[in-house]
C-alpha cells in the first residue's frame, strides 16, 4: 500500500530521532532538516514529501520515526488521505 | 491480582513507558505521578510556541482523555515525596502510600534557578514558563531592553526568541563563551562571530549575577565585578539539575544520574529508571553517562516499558541533539564532554566547524557548527576507530 510522508521543515529542528529509528525513510540534509526517502533512496531528488509503497512492518517503522519527532514535524497519510499520524 | 507499575514523572520517558506497558499488558495497573498539571507536552516545541510558529494547543502530545482511554491513572499536580524500596510503595503529596510491583523513576531534571526572582525574570523549561515569556513579549514595548544569562541550549533559544521578537538582547555569560565544557576556544569563537555579525552585545566571565529590582519588577542585573546591565526582561538558561533526590534518600546507587544497568534496572530491586535522570552505559561511546535529550528519553521510555512486561529491547541508537543560534546550526552527536575524552581536536573541513572527541582512538563524540553536510557521515562513524 502507498503512504504519503510529509516533513514540515519549519518545525523540524534536526533532532534526528526519525533518522535513527527509520533510516530507510528519513535522512538529514545540509540544512539540518529531515527529508523523506523511498527505501533509502531519493528518486527525482531530495524532498520533504514523498509517496512510498510500504509493507506493514515498514509503515510501523515510519510511524515510530514520526512519533519520535519532538516537534511533531512528520505527518503520515494513507492512500485515501486519512491521517495516520499525528 | 494484577501487578501495578508506578511511574514517577509524566514527561516523555514516563508517558511512553506507560504506553508501551499498556500495549503489551491490557490489564495491569499503571499509575503516573506528575508534578505539573498538564497532559504530556513537548518541551522542545516551547520555543516554537513562544515565537508564534505554532499555537499553544500544538505543544500537547497527549490529551487528558488519552490517559483514561489507556486506563492509566494520571495523578497530575502530585508530588512523589518518598519511596520505600523495602516495602515497595510511593508516598505522594496527599499523604497516600501507593504500593507498586515495579517502579520506574523518570523524574528528569529541573532548571537551575537564580537565588532571587522578580517580574521580568524568565526561564524556558515548563509550559507555564513559555506562557510567561509569551505574555511578556506580547506586551513588550519596542524599545524594551532585554538580557539573556547563560551559555547553553536554553540561552540560544532565548536569543532566537528575542531576536525574532525584534529585540537586541545583551548576552551575559558566566564564564568564557558558549558550552565551555564542550567546545574548544575555536568553536566558541565561531559562535562569538555569529553574535558579532548581528551586533549582539556580549559580556563574558561575569560570574554570578544579582537581580536589581524596583517594586518587585526587574530593572537590571549586577555582575560579580560590580558592573551593571539594564534590562526589564531577563532570560535565564544556566543548566539543569537532575531529580535524583528520591533515589538518594533510599541509598540507591546514584552518580551524576541514577545508575542503571543495560535493562534500566537500578541498584534497587524492581526499580527502573529512564530518561534524563538515568545514567546508563552507552555502548556507542564506551562510558556510563546521562544523555539529556528528548529523543533519547523517549526511546528509553519505550525500552523500560518493554522490560517491565518481560520483553527484551535492542540497544538504543547514539544520542544526538541539535539547535541553532541566530541561524548558525549546532549539532552534538554522542559523548561531547571534553573532560571525558582523551583527545579533542578540530577536523579541517571546507566549510563550518567540526570538533571530534576520541577515547582510545575511537570516535565517541562530534560537534558540528554551521555546516551540517557531514552530520550523517559522522553519526555513522560513532564508536569506530578514527583513521
Amino acid at each position: 500500500m502507498k503512504y504519503r510522508i510529509v516533513v514540515d521543515p519549519d518545525l523540524c529542528i534536526g533532532a534526528a530521532s526519525c533518522v535513527t529509528i527509520a533510516p530507510d525513510a528519513f535522512t538529514l540534509n545540509t540544512e539540518n532538516k529531515a527529508e523523506v526517502l523511498d527505501h533509502g533512496t531519493a528518486p527525482e531528488g531530495p524532498s520533504y514529501v514523498r509517496e512510498v509503497e510500504l509493507t506493514p512492518e515498514e509503515l510501523e517503522a515510519v510511524i515510530m520515526g514520526a512519533q519520535s519527532c519532538p516537534t511533531l514535524a512528520i505527518e503520515v497519510f494513507d492512500e485515501a488521505g486519512t491521517r495516520l499520524y499525528p | 491480582m494484577e501487578k501495578t507499575v508506578i511511574i514517577i514523572g509524566g514527561g516523555i520517558a514516563g508517558v511512553v513507558a506507560a504506553e508501551e506497558i499498556r500495549a503489551k499488558d491490557a490489564t495491569c495497573g499503571i499509575v503516573i505521578i506528575e508534578r505539573e498539571n498538564n497532559p504530556l507536552y513537548s518541551r522542545v516545541l516551547l520555543p516554537h510556541y513562544v515565537k508564534g510558529v505554532i499555537p499553544r494547543e500544538k505543544v500537547f502530545l497527549r490529551t487528558e482523555a488519552w490517559y483514561a482511554e489507556k486506563r492509566i491513572t494520571y495523578l497530575s499536580g502530585t508530588e512523589a515525596e518518598e519511596i520505600s524500596t523495602e516495602h515497595q510503595f510511593v508516598r505522594i503529596s496527599d499523604g497516600r502510600e501507593l504500593p507498586y510491583d515495579q517502579l520506574v523513576i523518570a523524574t528528569g531534571t529541573h532548571p537551575r534557578l537564580l537565588l532571587e526572582d522578580a517580574k521580568g525574570v524568565h526561564y524556558l523549561y515548563t509550559l507555564a514558563d513559555a506562557d510567561g515569556v509569551r505574555a511578556h513579549l506580547d506586551h513588550s514595548p519596542a524599545s524594551e531592553q532585554t538580557l539573556v544569562y547563560g551559555g547553553g541550549f536554553i540561552s540560544c533559544e532565548f536569543m532566537n526568541v528575542l531576536v525574532k521578537a525584534g529585540k537586541k538582547p545583551t548576552l551575559l555569560l558566566k564564564g568564557r563563551g558558549f558550552w565551555s565544557k564542550i567546545l574548544l576556544p575555536e568553536g566558541q569563537q565561531v559562535l562569538r562571530d555569529v553574535l558579532a555579525e548581528q551586533n549582539i552585545e556580549v559580556h563574558e566571565n561575569i560570574g554570578d549575577i544579582e537581580i536589581q529590582k524596583e517594586n518587585d519588577a526587574l530593572r537590571g542585573v549586577k555582575d560579580e565585578h560590580g558592573n551593571g546591565y539594564r534590562g526589564t526582561f531577563l532570560g535565564v538558561g544556566i543548566g539543569v539539575e537532575l531529580e535524583t533526590h528520591l533515589a538518594r534518600e533510599v541509598h540507591m546507587k546514584v552518580a551524576e544520574g541514577i545508575i542503571a544497568d543495560e535493562n534500566l534496572l537500578t541498584s534497587a530491586e524492581h526499580v527502573y529508571t529512564a530518561g534524563d535522570v538515568a545514567q546508563t552505559f552507552d555502548v556507542h561511546t564506551g562510558r556510563s553517562r546521562i544523555h539529556g535529550n528528548w529523543a533519547h528519553a523517549q526511546q528509553e521510555g519505550r525500552k523500560v516499558g518493554k522490560i517491565c512486561v518481560g520483553e527484551s529491547s535492542a540497544v538504543l541508537p547514539p544520542s544526538q541533539y541539535s539547535t541553532d543560534l541566530l541561524g548558525c546550526k549546532i549539532a552534538f552527536i554522542g559523548d561531547v564532554q571534553k573532560e571525558a575524552a582523551e583527545e579533542v581536536r578540530i577536523v579541517p573541513t571546507e566549510t563550518g566547524y567540526t570538533q571530534i572527541f576520541l577515547r582510545k582512538n575511537v570516535l565517541v563524540g562530534v560537534v558540528l557548527l554551521g555546516n551540517m553536510t557531514d552530520r550523517m557521515r559522522f553519526t555513522g562513524m560513532l564508536g569506530k576507530t578514527w583513521e
